[in-house]
């Protein structure tokens, strides 16, 4: 169109015609100008719906071809249960968080706080032949949530560990708690606090440095004019409620 | 070693004011070399450009002390003006008090000023006014607060407090540790 690519799909528009030397500023702003006309012609002569709202039409799909802003973000290492699943070739299924709670009536979680499986507020159980005299079935309710909720830290904990790839020490405790970032540094913290700082230290780790971090005078030292300029201005701040 | 913050600024120079009046423009405009304020250990300097400049090449904890020792913050963020200042105050001082000689011992052993002692006192001098005390050779002794107006004095009988002590330089001898890493 005369120069002028209109992609409706992104509502973009481009002046291809090469831009010379000495064009005004003035002759820019009515390339602008023409290249958005074109834009807003394109736009009315899309096929209007039928709808209520009177000016809804439909976009055709975008041709343009916009660069990424950001970098690919990197690949994370797969946790230990999507190692499993692709060898066993399992894959994710979507399924509803909410379902059909027949007994109370409502929409209720499938999984956590007030979920439908929840047994913690059952008054009534169903009786289990294998309980011995005395146990509570109740008690037994409880404890396996315990336990199950336990396990899966554990198994998050690992997760991360094997996020950072540092090996850790064993007594990093509640990994879950922390940022990879901050277990990989004290990975890195033990891994040259030896009687010679890391120096015989076989392998990788003994390349590895802690990154410093040392204060920068000039962040609290400011340049002289500036700080001559703020003196005076406290002076004359002083002065004015003498 | 930092610089001053706008607000710590305001605090000091709200306080040397009660001293020297508008005279305060001079502590920073009138002279051929540029001074500045420095904050070290809660204590601040007061120091010549160059000085400051050359101090930043040594490490914070080694720091003892810069220029000259205006005096500390309070950990109530108050302001509390040292005797290492006095030389500054007492060529600026709006309100004087000059001692006679044989008060003087008296005050330099920290005790206030009655009466009996006061030589001279600049007129006007109004009540709790800080005030700058010299002797009768125009050294400066120290400063404190007038107990009484100019007017009241006249007044005053010879035991009545006149300045109350605030600072003086027998605290040099009296408090050393307090002036370690004090400018001395």
């Amino acid at each position: 169109m005369d120069g002028v690519e209109v992609d409706l799909g992104s509502l973009s528009c481009a002046d291809v015609r090469p831009i010379f030397q000495e064009e005004t500023k003035q002759e820019l702003e009515e390339r602008i100008r023409r290249s958005v006309e074109f834009l807003v012609h394109g736009l009315f002569t899309l096929p209007e719906q039928s709808s209520e709202r009177k000016s809804q039409r439909e976009l055709p799909e975008p041709f343009s071809v916009i660069p990424r802003a950001k970098p690919i973000p990197k690949e994370k290492p797969l946790t230990k249960w999507e190692q499993f699943a692709k060898i066993r070739g399992i894959r994710k299924r979507k399924r509803d968080k909410f379902a059909w709670d027949e007994g109370r009536a409502e929409f209720r979680p499938i999984h956590g706080y007030r979920s439908i499986n929840d047994g913690s507020n059952q008054v009534i159980l169903p009786h289990d032949p294998s309980l011995e005299p005395g146990e509570s079935p109740f008690d037994l309710l409880k404890e396996g949530k315990r336990k199950r909720i336990a396990s899966n830290r554990k198994n998050q904990e690992r997760n991360k560990r094997s996020l950072s790839k540092n090996q850790l020490p064993t007594h990093a405790l509640r990994a879950d708690k922390r940022s990879s970032k901050s277990l990989e540094r004290s990975a890195k913290i033990v891994s040259i606090s030896n009687r010679s700082l890391g120096k015989h230290e076989e392998g990788k780790k003994s390349k590895q440095k802690l990154s410093s971090t040392k204060r920068s005078l000039k962040k609290s030292i400011i340049p002289n004019g500036v700080e001559r300029e703020r003196t005076f201005q406290a002076v004359n701040d002083v002065l004015k409620n003498f | 070693m930092r610089n001053l913050t706008e607000e710590e600024l305001r605090v000091v120079f709200e306080k040397l004011a009660k001293f020297i009046g508008k005279d305060i423009k001079a502590l920073v405009e009138d002279s051929n070399e540029n001074y500045c304020f420095r904050l070290q250990k809660d204590r601040v300097y007061y120091a010549r450009e160059v000085v400051a400049a050359a101090a930043t090449n040594i490490a914070r904890h080694n720091l003892a002390s810069l220029g000259i020792c205006v005096g500390k913050f309070t950990h109530g963020g108050r302001f509390q003006v040292h005797i290492t200042f006095v030389t500054y105050l007492a060529r600026l001082a709006k309100y004087k008090v000059w001692l006679k000689p044989q008060s003087e011992m008296s005050f330099l052993y920290g005790n206030n000023v009655l009466k009996g002692g006061v030589a001279r006192m600049t007129e006007n001098t109004p009540k709790n006014q800080q005030v700058v005390v010299f002797n009768q050779s125009e050294i400066p002794l120290g400063f404190g607060v007038s107990a009484r107006s100019s007017l009241e004095v006249q007044q005053a009988s010879s035991t009545d407090l006149i300045v109350l002590n605030q600072a003086d330089v027998g605290s040099y001898l009296r408090d050393e540790d307090h002036f370690v890493g004090c400018g001395l």
